[in-house]
């Protein structure tokens, strides 16, 4: 649904999107995970067609998003973050609006905003003016419009930002519900929301794509492995980097080993030096402690 | 076309029901209509409207008309953009099939129905004078009206450019001001050049809107001035189009 070629977006001297390169296939709810000021927004605008790249190319469903931006722009539904709505307006006359520019008509076009008002819950809210309503709701507006036109590809830049607990799983639910339907790219720096409603996740770090994939492959490539033995910490694991951190604990010692292929060399090693091996656990780490990893490693690697 | 005309409509419904539209409107009609009356009756003791020349009404309305839309175009046009950018609901407009341009002319061309309306006060006195006294020359009065009409075209255009260089309601409507104050008495002043710079002199003097004003005022509508007018407006209107397109190449 969505393949990127080598996309870089630089203001001025300031590099936004260095070489970002990844593919969405058709029906998947993607995640595309960073922190804030790491490019998420940039690449959403690129792939909503409201600014090119700089170099490279983005195609939407084999459309080149610059030359043909016509096109992908009838086939993907956008929501910004901050949900920009017009607030003198009431819901159905805004969606009616948007329905109409986004090329239905007549009958078309009112029987679309039925269906919205009514998948988004916002029915019995259809004449209340958008400035009067509650965050949560402006949020199911843009949601519908984004909508409105049977988008292929739903385009959601941090769609829970600012919204309190029961809203947030709310709209989770109903993400998660979407992308049974279209192909979603959703952007957050909250990882537990990507844990919930993402079958993958970009992470986008300093402007680069740091990993793209399913999550249990991703916690499988940051996976550590958490052994026990007895006695005192050794003075070295291994190869330099074998040991993440040595918690000494009394008669005991707990070792963190980053690299699951180094298991067996530090256990042969302590066992070597006499130390009795008391457990070797693999640890699966949580979306937190993958995305430190992912970061720090590029860091490092920077 | 059908694009357009859906903004159009969004633009021109935004517009009427906006309450600081209707408060511009009524600043407009009284400041105007005060101005009207004291040319009409030039000193309160004098309710002989016999004696007022009529002529000099219309070319008197007009100027002040002029002066007017200084003020008036700006407080209309400058949220018309900067808003939308500051809102952030441009980037809505623009990732839906909508072009800049159709965006761009279907607020500029909300906003000059409403300058037409605001100018309708202008034949409207001259029919109300009309029925109390005496009837205008009517073919000056329309041609007051198109050349008022037509300069805040012009004003529009320019304020449009100013409300899409900034996301400041304020800076932009004092902006408005600025520019629309230049293209008025940037000309003018062609008037105080040497004999010996006629052709500088030509030139400038074909955006005079003042003199065009007058002569409008006494039923002379130069159809060069009206196409350098319009290709003005154009060009303003081109430039804010650029401007809203400066995302794409920055």
């Amino acid at each position: 649904m969505i393949e990127a070629q080598n996309v870089s977006k630089i203001y001025g001297s300031f590099v936004a999107l260095d070489r970002v390169s990844f593919s969405v296939p058709r029906g998947e709810v993607v995640g595309f995970l960073g922190q804030n000021g790491a490019g998420k927004t940039t690449t959403l605008r690129i792939l909503a067609c409201y600014m090119p790249p700089t170099e490279g190319s983005v195609r939407i469903a084999e459309r080149d998003t610059v030359r043909d931006s016509d096109a992908v722009r009838r086939m993907i539904g956008y929501l910004p973050e901050r949900v920009p709505l017009y607030d003198d307006l009431r819901v159905l006359e805004y969606l009616d609006f948007r329905a109409r520019l986004k090329g239905l008509r007549g009958a078309e076009a009112k029987q679309a905003v039925a269906t919205v008002l009514d998948r988004l819950a916002l029915t019995a809210r259809k004449s209340s003016l958008i400035g009067s309503l509650s965050k949560g709701l402006r949020q199911r507006v843009g949601i519908a419009d984004a909508l409105v036109h049977r988008p292929s590809l739903l385009i959601l830049d941090e769609p829970t930002s600012g919204l309190d607990p029961d809203q947030r799983m709310e709209l989770r639910k109903l993400i998660k519900e979407l992308g049974a339907l279209h192909t979603v790219m959703v952007s957050t720096h909250i990882l537990p929301e990507a844990e919930a409603i993402c079958d993958r996740i970009i992470v986008i770090h300093r402007g680069r794509i740091r990993a793209a994939s399913r999550l249990e492959d991703l916690r499988r490539g940051v996976g550590q492995t958490s052994i026990v033995h007895g006695g005192q910490p050794l003075a070295h694991y291994g190869e330099s980097s074998a040991a993440a951190s040595v918690e000494p604990g009394g008669d005991t010692t707990r070792v963190l080993i980053p690299d699951a292929a180094a298991t067996p060399r530090v256990v042969e090693r302590l066992v070597r030096e006499g130390r009795p091996v008391y457990s070797v656990q693999s640890e699966v780490p949580s979306l937190e402690q993958m995305f430190a990893a992912i970061t720090t490693r590029s860091e490092d690697v920077a | 076309m059908r694009r357009f005309r859906i903004l159009l409509g969004h633009e021109w419904r935004g517009a009427i029901k906006s309450p600081v539209t209707w408060l511009i409107i009524g600043l407009a009609w009284i400041l105007f209509g005060a101005q009207y009356t004291q040319s009409i009756l030039p000193g309160s003791t004098d309710p002989d409207l016999r004696s007022t020349d009529l002529l000099l009404v219309t070319w008197q309305s007009s100027i002040f008309a002029v002066y007017l839309m200084l003020l008036v175009v700006p407080l209309l046009a400058m949220k018309s953009i900067s808003e939308e950018k500051r809102s952030g609901t441009f980037e809505m407009l623009v990732t839906t099939p909508a072009k800049d341009h159709e965006i761009v002319l279907a607020k500029f061309f909300a906003l000059f129905a409403i300058v037409a309306l605001i100018w309708a006060i202008l034949p409207i006195n001259a029919l109300v004078l009309a029925t109390v006294d005496r009837e205008p020359d009517w073919g000056c009065v329309a041609c007051s009206y198109l050349a008022i009409v037509g300069i805040g075209g012009l004003f529009l255009s320019v304020s449009l450019l100013a409300s899409a260089l900034t996301r400041h309601l304020l800076l932009a409507g004092f902006l408005a001001f600025v520019l629309v104050m230049a293209v008025v008495f940037l000309p003018a002043l062609a008037r105080k050049l040497p004999e010996t710079w006629s052709d500088l002199r030509g030139v400038l003097g074909l955006g005079d809107l003042l003199r065009q004003t007058e002569e409008a005022a006494r039923g002379l509508l130069d159809l060069v001035h009206l196409a350098y007018r319009a290709a003005l407006t154009a060009f303003f209107l081109f430039v804010t189009i650029r401007v809203l397109e400066m995302r794409k190449w920055l």
